[in-house]
């Protein structure tokens, strides 16, 4: 059974470490359909772009937002930490 | 590939997948989220892999969390699994067969072998005209008859499209008159479906030689697992519905061999369990099984804070009947006392009266027990009169109303004998009535009439009523030689011991007539007395 026959079996994602810190991180990442987000280790944490809070998707990974260009605030366990998504 | 995704490859391609699922989860815990967020992406696509059989609770709860959308799917008719083991490894075969329009049946080759398979499916379905074709997932790495069982399964089930065996695994060979062979490694096997199929039920041979663990059953013929698949589902209220169904008929051992697998279903509630337990001791005392009662009366008594109204009556019924079964007096006045007659409501009080009076049969109290069996009558509904008015003859007859007991019995066997419904139920309860009345006609000195009633009951198959009526059939025709043989066959300890201990004390066998003297709940006794208070 080799999933890849299947076309199924999918390596690791493409990733880009944005920030991280003890026992946070936050990442540039593709979702399940091959879209753009933004992944943080805390399940808890919020984001807003240009000063618009977004809805996440919690998974036992982590939080999960697309990645809207602009200009990042991320709430998160280690603190506030801002960045910039370009389109 | 990363390191976690040649894990999980690895372990696909040595036909694990649950152990592939299992070492994605673990990736969940990696400290880089690189590495997780990976895990997380394999874990979804393991997913539709995942044989419905081992997807637990756990698989669940983890896909919920991870929003995985995809859940395994049924395996579709005409595909059945077995199990092959090769020294530590193992893994599942599946099998697909579909219906074929060539003349001959097709095998893959190397497995011609198993064309007997297909003639059993032939003769089951009733169609000897259907050809059918196979083929295996893998191909090879594994050897042996002991497909065959599942072969004809999905032979079967590729001609009836409902027949659903995503939670079966089947092993054994399987003859062309559907017999199901023995075959080995069946300890090896089962650690294997445990791991591979926790949710599934291993069907092996019948006379596998070793005791079956929970998650197992038997079966003997093609017929008898399909009747099991057929019935089993996953669905564990399901399956006591159909365990409650085959008890309402008096067929406890069905009921037993439908209950004893759901004993380790963890999706089942403590009471669910414990009437599980009250069936599968019901069962051990129509059998006499001593060990097994023992084994049984322990778990159930455990779970008895968890039981009210009828469930607990039941438990308690069949706790007192299991020690006074072991001519236990302080066990069964024990047992009893944990939930007396007058402490349940009276639709229920029935569960308990037939233990009371037992009770009082071996304590020797004859008109006490025949109050009881009088009471008992009055609350029985319509289904269980007949069986009510002969514990009610039984009851006479010790009490030395031989005549009002031939009476009872009588109308008891004419009652059942009409009932419209029930019937199989009241044709076992006839099979009791006759025996009773039977032993009424030899108290009244009818032998002819008494033996007449007998031919059916000791022909019958299974132990209780056929042993007895052998013994009242060697009492009456003075048969030594009939009795101790069925002593010697039956009689090794316990309550069958005491049975045959008395037919043979009632022919003048002097060391028998001391033996069951010698049995403290009968210390002091004429053998007479203790005849008449040995219950059954």
């Amino acid at each position: 059974m080799r999933l890849a026959a299947a076309g199924a079996l999918r390596d690791a994602p493409p990733w880009l470490t944005l920030t991280k810190g003890a026992g946070w991180e936050i990442a540039l990442t593709r979702d399940d359909d091959g879209a753009p987000v933004v992944l943080c280790s805390d399940p808890a944490a919020t984001a807003s772009v240009d000063g618009v809070a977004l809805t996440p998707t919690i998974t036992a990974v982590g939080a999960r937002f697309p990645a809207t260009p602009g200009a990042w605030s991320v709430t998160h366990s280690g603190g506030i930490t801002r960045f910039g998504v370009d389109p | 590939m990363s390191a976690l995704g040649r894990e999980v490859q690895a372990r696909l391609d040595e036909g694990r997948p649950e152990l592939a699922w299992r070492a994605a989860a673990e990736g969940l815990q990696h400290d880089a989220l690189q590495v997780r967020e990976h895990a997380r992406r394999l874990l979804h696509d393991l997913t539709p892999l995942l044989p419905l059989a081992a997807w637990t609770e756990a698989h669940e709860t983890l896909a919920v969390r991870l929003h995985i959308p995809q859940r395994p799917r049924p395996l579709g008719p005409g595909v059945a699994r077995f199990p092959a083991v090769f020294g530590r490894l193992g893994r599942l075969v599946t099998v697909t067969v579909s219906i074929s329009n060539t003349p001959q049946d097709a095998l893959p080759a190397g497995h011609e072998g198993l064309r007997q398979a297909f003639d059993a499916a032939r003769s089951a379905l009733g169609d000897p005209t259907l050809r059918f074709s196979a083929s295996f997932d893998p191909a090879e790495g594994w050897d042996g008859a002991s497909a065959g069982l599942a072969l004809g399964l999905a032979a079967v089930s590729a001609a009836h499209l409902d027949l659903d065996l995503s939670l079966i695994v089947a092993t054994g060979g399987l003859n062309a008159a559907g017999d199901v062979m023995t075959v080995g490694q069946i300890a090896e096997k089962q650690g294997l479906c445990r791991e591979a199929a926790p949710r599934a039920t291993l069907l092996t041979p019948r006379d596998a030689a070793l005791r079956l663990p929970l998650g197992a059953h038997p079966v003997g013929t093609l017929h008898e697992a399909l009747r099991w698949a057929g019935h089993g589902g996953d669905d564990p209220v399901r399956r006591l519905i159909l365990v409650r169904g085959a008890q309402a008929e008096g067929r406890w051992e069905d009921a037993a061999a439908l209950a004893e697998p759901l004993l380790a279903d963890l999706r089942l509630s403590a009471d669910q369990l414990g009437e599980l337990l009250t069936v599968c001791l019901a069962a051990a005392n129509h059998s006499a099984d001593a060990a097994r009662q023992a084994t049984l009366a322990a778990s159930l008594t455990a779970t008895l804070d968890e039981l009210d109204g009828a469930a607990l009556a039941q438990a308690v019924g069949n706790l007192t009947v299991k020690a006074i079964d072991a001519l236990d007096l302080h066990g069964a006045a024990k047992a009893l006392s944990l939930t007396p007659p007058s402490a349940v409501k009276p639709r229920h009080r029935v569960h308990l009266l037939g233990p009371a009076a037992l009770l009082h049969t071996l304590s020797g109290e004859h008109h006490e027990a025949l109050h009881l069996r009088e009471q008992a009558l009055k609350i029985a509904n319509d289904d269980e009169r007949p069986r009510a008015m002969g514990d009610l003859a039984d009851a006479l007859m010790r009490a030395g109303h031989a005549e009002e007991a031939r009476s009872q019995a009588q109308a008891a066997l004419q009652l059942a004998t009409k009932a419209t419904h029930r019937q199989d139920y009241q044709r076992r309860t006839s099979s009791f009535l006759r025996l009773h009345l039977a032993r009424a006609l030899a108290l009244l000195s009818r032998r002819d009439e008494a033996l007449a009633e007998l031919e059916d009951v000791r022909l019958l198959p299974g132990l209780d009523p056929a042993l007895r009526g052998k013994l009242l059939h060697a009492e009456l025709t003075q048969d030594l030689a009939a009795a101790q043989g069925l002593h010697q066959s039956f009689g090794a300890s316990g309550l069958l011991r005491a049975l045959t201990l008395r037919t043979l004390a009632r022919l003048g066998d002097g060391q028998a007539t001391q033996e069951l003297l010698a049995l403290p709940v009968f210390a002091g006794l004429s053998v007479e007395e203790a005849a008449r208070r040995l219950p059954y």
